[in-house]
């Protein structure tokens, strides 16, 4: 049992004294996580295991907000709290029973056993080549109490993979670590050993078919991030720029829908989450809003107001993205992108919401020649602007996929988000070859 | 803040649990964050966050096996640990007196003042940036702050092992992140100092300021390239920047490597890691592991003298601390500092004065991008065309193209304008007389 002990109706009563004006928009946040790491066999420390857990109060006033956390859960620490957001000494406040229960169990084994698992899918490549495997293990329990309302409980649990290679990183999500996880990643080592001493495309424009796993990190990008309430607000382009996009394009972000595991019923800000269409039929629909964003308006829906912890506030953010699928199968996406590069992940991206420009890094391809997958090529870097991007899709697959977008860090706040995504065409996209980082 | 009673529990306890090796690190912190909002159109926003945090960490283990625990709140003596895995652990030893000295690394320290200024409150903060606001406008009265953030904090932290160290530090730092907007130009700055009083509003209104005034196009538009044979004025918020951009170069053994096939470099460059720079926003008696800190010399009159180096890499040799905790919840890991060029006692103003730059780079408008092959880099810049050492007119949108090999060479001069920025560690530079650099039209 994740809270032993949660008075949650003292909870409400003690915060709705706080939040005591008409408007006021305020939650308790509890959090609780366990992060369990197994490190690659010759690090100089073992088995990694952090226990957090802790609180979190938040008031938000006409145009000023204020969010007091602490690093424990106790009726103690939830008091001082409401008394710092209330910003006074009220009367004595009676200490709501606040009580965690035992820690839950870590799964070890599996995480000791992935390392040999993922050795052997690679062997039945016929390869072999160094790595340095770093499993990790992600479970969060959080419990939003309002002054009037009380959802249920959350809970995310999901594994993280952390692969150096001497020409590279790779990182993936995934809810459970099996024998098909294991294969999964296999492939895409392999195709990077394969691919290392490929020498990068020339700079000019391709064609490009993005595998499920990219077109996962691009959607994030070019349609999560770029319809955000806050970014949008912040004077972005993301909204107008994604009004440009193809027809068929249909995007939602659906956390109820998100791979078993990190689905969600509510944000964490307590509201219920909805499937927000975000763009159909190429159309911008609803945008991402959080409750602060949704109150100051009347378009805008809560429900997708998430926080990398308790010591920060909720931004809106995508949960679960969702490409609808097409009807193109594989031969008809590659002869759609005949003379151009395959490309199976993304390594990052970034979103200028300003400017509305995309940059999309990959740690290599293949080149699509005849309608056929072609040798590999090296690292390369789209640089494009959301609606060219967008206006750019010219087939879409019927093979969706759910998979780990990745790691977000929008606002220092890190979180692992989740897609679920069909391959696609892209026409003729600049691209630059070779790679770049910024530091 | 010295050793809990209950980290002493445990520490004891994990020897009877048969650890042969093992560490606490407890840490406590308090910070305050203020954000800023102005969207267009929408009033202005402000976040207040009020932190309280703790937390603490073991390592336990010996040759052939070892693990990690950490978790929030006071040290649980009789908390119940997983089963260690079999990778083998290494904890340091308490250094030799004898060799302290060689780094200065044993030095007696004491906490500067400003480690008790007390955490800004809503009002310093909103004072603070209304009065930078104000300052910008009256410079630029089109001018506007679209956003700000400040995060002020202060925090403890002692740390006990079964090999003998124990230790206690404190730490104290602000942070400042500005978003300005003029006429569609805009500029970020980012900066740290060890408490929110010593942000001066009018100095980095000013500096705004001339950013925003060099990015503006001139009458013909466009940016307009400068002659590539003269030298550049490389502002000190520039050359930091470039600085923290190339500091992956001199960290870890394998830095040898690397910087023998960087060629020469000029004997106008001297470059330091310091663990207690008496001004320094991170400065503190010890590392993250316990060791005293202390002055790394990696670079010397452009000869390179040795990367830098944590104890488990530097074997027997005494090299000061530098392993650093990004928080309770993070294992120790090699990193800079205080990361930086040495100054010289030249006024900037001379430099700029007998020079003959072609350019005065102000800072950079974007991050530093590198290729980690080539070590070419690129960094959107602002700056001023010189002639005769008199400014004649803004860059417009400009780019500062070179590799780190030309930049490392080809340092003339430097200024005394020491001034650091924040990013994984301090990085920091005085103005830098530069031969070799390219500025383009971005």
């Amino acid at each position: 049992m994740t809270w032993a002990k949660l008075e949650t109706a003292a909870v409400a009563r003690a915060l709705a004294a706080v939040a005591a004006e008409a408007g006021d928009l305020a939650e308790v946040y509890f959090e609780r996580r366990v992060d369990a790491e197994w490190p690659p066999s010759e690090a100089a420390c073992g088995l990694r295991l952090r226990r957090e857990e802790g609180l979190a109060v938040r008031l938000v006033r006409g145009d000023r907000g204020w969010l007091a956390s602490r690093d424990a859960i106790g009726g103690a620490e939830l008091t001082s709290a409401l008394r710092q957001v209330a910003r006074a000494q009220p009367a004595a406040m009676p200490e709501p029973e606040l009580t965690v229960g035992p820690p839950p169990a870590v799964p070890v084994a599996t995480l000791r056993g992935f390392e040999g698992e993922l050795e052997r899918a690679i062997r039945r490549h016929h390869v072999a080549f160094p790595f340095r495997l770093t499993t990790r293990w992600h479970r969060r329990d959080l419990q939003v109490v309002g002054p009037r309302w009380v959802p249920e409980s959350e809970r995310e649990v999901f594994y993280s993979l952390d692969v150096e290679l001497p020409w590279g990183r790779f990182g993936a999500l995934a809810t459970t670590l099996q024998a098909g996880e294991a294969e999964r990643v296999a492939r895409a080592l392999v195709a990077r050993f394969r691919a290392r001493d490929a020498a990068p495309p020339p700079d000019g424009r391709y064609p490009l078919l993005l595998a499920p796993a990219a077109t996962a990190v691009m959607l994030h990008e070019a349609v999560g991030h770029a319809l955000e309430a806050d970014l949008m607000e912040a004077g972005g382009r993301g909204a107008q720029s994604a009004a440009g996009g193809a027809a068929t394009l249909d995007v939602l972000d659906d956390p109820r829908r998100a791979p078993r595991g990190v689905d969600r019923a509510t944000d964490d800000e307590g509201q219920p989450v909805v499937r927000r269409w975000l763009i159909r039929g190429g159309i911008v629909d609803q945008p991402i809003a959080d409750a602060l964003h949704a109150a100051r308006s009347e378009v805008l829906l809560p429900g997708s107001g998430f926080r990398g912890s308790r010591h920060q506030s909720p931004l809106p953010r995508t949960h679960h993205l969702e490409l609808l699928p097409g009807e193109a199968d594989l031969p008809q996406l590659l002869r759609a992108a005949d003379g151009g590069i395959f490309i199976a992940e993304l390594d990052q991206g970034t979103l200028d919401p300003q400017s509305g420009e995309v940059v999309l890094y990959a740690p290599g391809g293949r080149y699509i020649r005849g309608g056929e997958l072609a040798e590999s090529c090296g690292p390369l870097r789209l640089r494009s602007r959301v609606p060219e991007l967008l206006a750019a899709v010219t087939a879409i697959g019927a093979d969706p996929q759910p998979a780990g977008a990745g790691w977000c860090a929008k606002g220092g706040q890190r979180r692992a988000v989740w897609a679920t995504a069909p391959s696609l065409v892209l026409a003729a996209m600049e691209i630059c070859g070779g790679r770049s980082g910024e530091r | 803040m010295s050793a809990s009673p209950g980290a002493e529990a445990l520490l004891a306890g994990l020897r009877k649990r048969g650890f042969a090796a093992a560490e606490i690190f407890e840490k406590t912190g308090r910070s305050r964050r203020f954000v800023r909002e102005a969207a267009p159109e929408a009033p202005i926003r402000m976040t207040q966050a009020m932190a309280a945090e703790q937390g603490w960490a073991l390592r336990a283990g010996d040759r052939r096996r070892s693990l990690f625990f950490a978790a929030t709140g006071a040290v649980d003596p009789g908390v119940v640990l997983p089963e260690p895995s079999a990778h083998p652990l290494r904890l340091p030893e308490p250094p030799a007196p004898a060799l302290m000295p060689m780094t200065g690394a044993g030095e007696a320290w004491s906490a500067p003042a400003d480690f008790d200024a007390p955490l800004a409150t809503e009002s310093v903060a909103a004072t603070l940036l209304a009065a930078i606001e104000r300052e910008l406008r009256r410079e630029l009265p089109a001018s506007r702050l679209r956003g700000a953030w400040l995060e002020d904090g202060a925090a403890e932290s002692s740390l006990v092992s079964t090999s003998g160290l124990r230790a206690e530090s404190r730490a104290r730092a602000s942070f400042l992140r500005l978003e300005v907007e003029d006429r569609g130009r805009r500029c970020l700055f980012e900066g740290a100092e060890r408490e929110v009083r010593q942000f001066e509003p009018r100095s980095l209104a000013l500096r705004l300021v001339d950013r925003l005034c060099a990015l503006e196009e001139s009458a013909g538009g466009g940016a307009t390239a400068v002659d590539a044979t003269l030298p550049l004025l490389v502002a000190a918020p520039l050359a930091a920047r470039l600085v923290q951009a190339m500091a992956p170069l001199f960290l870890g053994p394998a830095a040898q490597e690397r910087i023998a096939a960087l060629g020469v470099f000029s004997p106008e460059l001297t470059l330091v890691d310091d663990g207690r720079f008496a001004a320094g926003v991170l400065a503190a008696p010890v590392d993250g592991e316990g060791l005293p800190t202390g002055r790394a010399l990696l670079v010397e009159a452009g000869r390179f003298v040795r990367p830098l180096l944590a104890w488990w890499e530097a074997g027997p040799a005494a090299v000061p601390g530098c392993a650093r905790r990004a928080s309770w919840r993070d294992l120790p890991r090699r990193a800079p500092t205080h990361l930086f060029v040495e100054p010289s006692t030249t006024a900037v103003v001379d430099l700029v004065a007998s020079g003959g730059a072609g350019a005065y780079l102000l800072d950079a408008e974007s991050a530093v991008r590198i290729d980690p092959v080539s070590l070419s880099f690129e960094v959107a810049v602002s700056g001023l065309h010189l002639v005769a050492g008199r400014a004649v007119s803004p860059l417009g949108a400009a780019r500062l193209c070179s590799d780190l090999r030309s930049l490392l060479a080809g340092i003339r001069a430097r200024g005394r304008d020491l001034y650091f920025v924040p990013g994984d560690g301090m990085f920091g530079a005085p103005s830098l007389l530069v031969a070799g650099l390219r500025v383009l039209p971005r």
